[in-house]
C-alpha cells in the first residue's frame, strides 16, 4: 500500500521558553502541545478518542534523552499524566538523537501510508534546561560513540562539528578565512530570519556580522576547534507537534484533497556513528557527507520534483558548518562550491530559495527531539502561508533536511500539493 | 531627517546611569549606531561602555561605544542625530542638561528623554519652540535588552510627524514593541504596574500580623502571572525610585480612581530615609545576611517591628495545590482551585488579580485609548501576564464581572464593571507561559 499522508496543522510552543524557571515539568509541555496541536488540526480529544477506539489513531513522540534530562523515561505512558483524554490510545516513541522526531514522522507517515491508521499525533520534545549548560553538553555527547567521541570530553558536539568544519576546508581547499566569513553570513541569516519568528528562542538577541566574525573573544569563546558560540544553535526548550492523516479521514472531513499539503516524497538514511567513518566514506566521494546527499536526492526522486521545484527549506543548522556541508547536498551547487551559493545571497533571507525563514536551529532554537516535527511544521506553515511574519511569498513546495548525531541519522522530507 | 529616518549618531547624557548604560547598548547594537556616552566623570563612562558590551554579550559593539564628559557635549550633539537624556529623575537636574542641548542643537535633530513619569510637557518647556517639535519621550525598560517595551510620548508640541517614523525605527530597527502614550503621569506599563507594587507596600502593612511583606507578595507571586513578586520588585527597581514613581502619579493624575493605591506607606518612606533602598544598597524589603558561620540567610522586614527577620517566601496548603497543578500544566484545575476557594487567602489572590485587571482597562483607557494596549505594555515591560488573558484564564466576562463584585467595594464597583463591559472578549496573547509553578 501507498496510500497519501495529508497533513492537517500542527504548533509550536515558543522556544524561548524556560521551563524549569517556569517551575513546570514535562507533563505540562506534554499537555499544552498535545491540546493545541489537535486544536490546529480541527481536531477534538473526542474525535481522537473514537478513532483510537477503531484501531484508527496514534499518537507518536519523538524525544531524544528525557531519561537524562527530566530523570523520566517510559515516555509512552507519560502522555497519559496529560490528560485522561488519551487513556487508550496508542503512543509509540522514537529516538535518534536530533532527528528524533523525525523518526516519530517516519513512522506515522509509514502506518498511514499502509492504510492501518488514518490519524497520526506526532509530538516532538525535549526539556534541556533542567541542567546545567556543562551537563547539557555531556548529555549531548550520548548521540556519538561515548567510548570513543565524548566520554571524558567537554562539549564534545562542538568539536565534532568543528572537525567537520576542518574537514570542509581540507577536501574542498578553502581560504580558511574567507570559510570563516562564510560561516558567520550563516550565523547571521539564521538570527536575522528569528527576528521574524514569534516563537523564536533568540528573536530579542543580538547577533550581526562583526561579533559572529570575532571569535575567540569574551562573548564569542571557541568551544569547538575554529567553531565559536555565534556558529551554535542554544540549550533550549520546547516542543513541536503536528497532526497527518490518510486520504479517507480527509473525505470524512470533507477537505479538498487539492488544497491540503501533502508528503510529496522522503527519505532515511542511517550514517556510520562515527566521525572518523563518515570522513573515510566521503574521501572517494565529490561529498562531505555522502548519506546526507544520498537522502536528499532520494526525496527528490520519492517526490519526482528536484532541487528547482522546492519554494523554501528548512535545514539542520544545529552548527554553521553542518548548514555549509548541507547546501551541496540538497543541490544548492555541485560539492566545493558552496561560497558562491553564500556569496549569492540566494538562500538567505529575501533570497530566492531561502533557507530557515523560521531563523532555523541557530535562530529558533534546538529543543533536540523537537526540531524534526519543528521544521516540518514549519514547511506546512509556509505552504498553507501560515507563517505570518516570516512567510515567504507563493511558496507552494517545501523540504527539510534534519540529522542527528554528526549526520548520522539522516532524514528529508519535502511536502506541497498533489496533482 | 522626517522621511526616512536616518539614526547613526547619537549622545546619551548620563550614560553611566543604569538606564542610561541600557540604552546605549541598544542603539549600539540594534542600531548600529555610534553612541557618545557623556557622562559627569568620563571614567565612568569608560566603565559603562565595558558594561554595554557584557549587557548584549557582543564585543562587537565596542567600537561604537565613545565615552565623553560633559566638556564635550558640544562636539557630540553637533555630530549626533538623536540626542538621548538619561539622568536622574529630578527636574532641576534635567533643565541643566537641556540648557546644556538646547545650546548646540540643530531643529533638525531629534531630542529624546527618557524620563520614566515626568511630564513630557513640562521637560519641552525647558527647550525654545524651535527644537520643541522635534523632542520626545521614548521610554524603554529594565532591563532593556530582555524587556522589548517601548513607551513613545510627545509632548503637545512634537511634530505629529515624527511620531510614525520613530515608531517604525524603534520596531524594525531596535525591535522594540511600541505603545504610543499619552503624557499622562507613569505612562502605561509604570502606571499599572507601579499601582499593583504600591498596593502590595500597602497591603503588607495592613497584614503586618499575619506575615506582612512575605504574606502579600506570595499571594501576589508568580503563579498569579508575574515573573518576580511586586515587593521584590520594588527591592530591585529601588524603594527610592519606586516611591518616586509612585509619588508623581498620586501629585500629577487628575482621575480619583483607585488613587489611593498611590500612597507610599510611611514604613517605606522611613527605610528609604535610612537608606534601605533594596538591592542597590544591600537591602529594602528584603535582605540577605551572613550568620556567624558566613552562612548567606535570608531576612524580610517585619512591618510591626521595623525590623528584620528570617524568612522564607510565606506559602500555604492552597497555594502548594495552585503550584501542583501548574507544574504539569492543569491550568484548568488551578482556575477552578482559584475560584472556588472561599478563604481569605483565596479572596485576596482574586482581588490582587482583579484590581490589575481592572487598573489596566483604566490606564489603558486614559493613557492609550485602546484597552489592548496593556496587554503589550505589561508582557513585554514587566513580564507579567496580560491582563486580558485572564478574561481567557477564567473564562470569560461573567465570571470576571462576579470576580469584580466580590473584590471591589461599592464605590468602585460599578465604574470597575462599566470599563469590563468596554474591554475585548479576549487577549490576543496565549497565558500559559505567563503562569509560574513558583511563588
Amino acid at each position: 500500500m501507498n496510500n497519501p499522508v495529508f497533513i492537517l496543522g500542527g504548533y509550536q510552543t515558543d522556544f524561548s521558553r524556560n521551563f524549569a524557571k517556569e517551575g513546570k515539568n514535562e507533563i505540562a509541555l506534554l499537555k499544552e502541545t498535545m491540546a493545541m496541536t489537535l486544536k490546529e488540526s480541527g481536531l477534538s480529544k473526542k474525535d481522537l478518542h473514537e478513532l483510537a477506539d477503531e484501531g484508527k489513531a496514534e499518537i507518536f513522540e519523538g524525544n531524544f534523552i528525557s531519561e537524562l534530562y527530566c530523570k523520566q523515561g517510559h515516555l509512552d505512558g507519560l502522555i497519559s499524566l496529560a490528560d485522561e483524554d488519551y487513556y487508550g490510545i496508542p503512543v509509540s516513541r522514537a529516538e535518534a538523537a536530533c532527528a528524533s522526531s523525525s523518526s516519530a514522522l517516519d513512522f506515522a507517515i509509514s502506518k498511514i501510508r499502509s492504510g492501518d491508521i488514518d490519524v497520526a499525533v506526532v509530538i516532538g520534545w525535549e526539556l534541556m534546561k533542567t541542567v546545567s549548560p556543562k551537563e547539557c553538553g555531556d548529555i549531548l555527547g550520548y548521540a556519538s560513540y561515548r567510548e570513543d567521541e565524548s566520554q571524558g570530553i567537554a562539549y564534545p558536539f562542538p568539536k565534532l562539528f568543528g572537525r567537520l568544519a576542518e574537514a570542509l576546508v581540507e577536501k574542498y581547499r578553502l581560504d580558511k578565512n574567507v570559510f570563516l566569513d562564510d560561516l558567520a553570513q550563516i550565523s547571521v541569516n539564521n538570527y536575522a530570519c528569528a527576528k521574524n519568528n514569534p516563537n523564536a528562542q533568540t528573536r530579542l538577541w543580538f547577533m550581526d556580522i562583526n561579533q559572529a566574525k570575532m571569535r575567540g573573544t569574551t562573548t564569542n569563546p571557541c568551544y569547538g576547534g575554529m567553531l565559536a558560540v555565534s556558529d551554535f544553535s542554544q540549550v533550549t526548550d520546547g516542543a513541536a507537534g503536528v497532526v497527518i492523516c490518510s486520504e479517507r479521514y480527509l473525505n470524512k472531513r470533507g477537505l479538498s484533497i487539492k488544497q491540503t499539503p501533502c508528503v510529496l516524497g522522503y527519505s532515511h538514511k542511517t550514517a556510520p556513528m562515527l566521525f572518523s567513518d563518515k570522513m573515510k566514506d566521503s574521501f572517494a566521494d565529490s561529498y562531505i557527507l555522502p548519506w546526507t546527499r544520498k537522502t536528499c536526492a532520494e526525496a527528490y526522486q520519492k517526490s519526482g520534483l528536484s532541487f528547482s521545484d522546492i519554494d523554501v527549506f528548512e535545514v539542520h543548522d544545529c552548527f554553521t558548518s553542518s548548514e555549509y556541508a548541507e547546501l551541496a547536498c540538497l543541490g544548492f551547487c555541485v560539492p566545493g562550491e558552496e561560497h558562491r551559493v553564500i556569496e549569492s545571497g540566494i538562500a538567505f533571507l529575501g533570497g530566492s530559495k531561502p533557507i530557515n525563514p523560521s531563523g532555523g536551529l541557530i535562530g529558533c532554537g534546538h529543543p533536540v527531539g523537537a526540531s524534526g516535527v519543528r521544521m516540518f511544521l514549519d514547511c506546512y506553515k509556509q505552504i498553507v502561508h501560515k507563517a505570518g511574519s516570516y512567510q515567504v511569498k507563493d511558496a507552494k513546495t517545501a523540504m527539510m533536511l534534519n540529522i542527528g548525531g554528526s549526520a548520522t541519522s539522516n532524514y528529508a522530507f519535502i511536502i506541497g500539493f498533489g496533482k | 531627517m522626517k522621511k526616512g529616518i536616518s539614526i547613526k549618531t547619537i549622545t546619551i547624557f548620563g550614560a553611566n546611569g543604569h538606564m542610561g548604560t541600557n540604552v546605549a547598548a541598544l542603539f549600539a547594537s540594534f542600531g548600529h549606531c555610534k553612541v557618545f556616552m557623556i557622562s559627569r566623570q568620563k571614567e565612568s563612562a569608560v566603565q559603562a561602555c565595558s558594561k554595554c558590551v557584557s549587557l548584549v554579550r557582543s564585543d562587537s559593539i565596542f567600537n561604537n561605544l565613545i565615552p565623553a564628559s560633559y566638556d564635550q557635549a558640544e562636539e557630540c550633539i553637533r555630530q549626533s542625530d538623536l540626542i538621548y537624556e538619561s539622568t536622574s529623575e529630578n527636574l532641576d537636574v534635567k533643565r541643566q542638561v537641556f540648557s546644556t542641548i538646547l545650546k548646540f542643537a540643530s531643529d533638525d535633530q531629534i531630542i529624546a528623554t527618557g524620563t520614566s513619569g515626568l511630564s513630557i510637557d513640562v521637560l519641552a518647556s525647558f527647550l525654545p519652540s524651535s527644537l520643541q517639535k522635534n523632542f520626545v519621550g521614548i521610554h524603554f525598560f529594565n532591563p532593556t535588552y530582555g524587556m522589548p517595551l517601548c513607551e513613545l510620548i510627545p509632548s503637545q508640541k512634537t511634530d505629529r510627524d515624527l511620531l510614525p517614523i520613530l515608531s517604525e525605527y524603534l520596531t524594525k530597527s531596535l525591535y522594540r514593541s511600541v505603545v504610543l502614550c499619552k503624557n499622562e503621569p507613569g505612562f502605561l506599563a509604570n502606571r499599572i504596574g507601579f499601582m499593583v507594587i504600591n498596593s502590595a507596600l500597602i497591603e503588607a502593612q495592613k497584614y503586618k500580623d499575619v506575615g506582612g511583606v512575605s504574606y502579600v507578595d506570595s499571594l501576589m507571586g508568580c503563579f498569579t502571572g508575574k515573573n518576580m513578586r511586586p515587593i521584590q520588585t520594588a527591592d530591585y527597581v529601588g524603594l527610592d525610585v519606586t516611591a518616586a514613581i509612585v509619588d508623581n502619579i498620586y501629585a500629577n493624575s487628575s482621575d480619583s480612581f483607585m488613587k489611593d493605591r498611590f500612597v507610599t506607606p510611611y514604613y517605606v518612606r522611613s527605610l528609604i530615609e535610612n537608606h534601605c533602598l533594596g538591592d542597590k544598597s544591600g537591602g529594602g524589603l528584603y535582605k540577605s545576611m551572613g550568620d556567624e558561620k558566613g552562612v548567606q540567610q535570608s531576612f524580610v522586614y517585619d512591618v510591626a517591628t521595623n525590623d528584620y527577620v528570617p524568612s522564607a517566601p510565606y506559602s500555604s496548603p492552597f497555594i502548594q495545590k495552585l503550584l501542583s497543578y501548574l507544574k504539569v500544566g492543569k491550568n484548568g484545575f488551578y482556575k477552578e482551585a482559584l475560584l472556588a476557594n472561599d478563604t481569605i487567602e483565596g479572596k485576596l489572590i482574586r482581588k490582587y488579580i482583579t484590581e490589575y485587571f481592572v487598573y489596566s482597562l483604566f490606564a489603558s483607557k486614559k493613557v492609550t485609548g485602546d484597552l489592548r494596549s496593556a496587554d503589550e505594555a505589561m508582557q513585554y515591560g514587566f513580564s507579567w501576564m496580560p491582563p486580558l488573558a485572564y478574561l481567557d484564564l477564567f473564562g470569560g466576562k461573567e465570571v470576571m464581572a462576579r470576580m469584580i463584585s466580590e473584590a471591589f467595594a461599592d464605590g468602585e464597583k460599578q465604574a470597575a464593571l462599566i470599563l469590563l463591559k468596554e474591554a475585548p472578549d479576549s487577549s490576543q496573547y496565549p497565558f500559559a507561559k505567563f503562569l509560574k509553578a513558583r511563588i
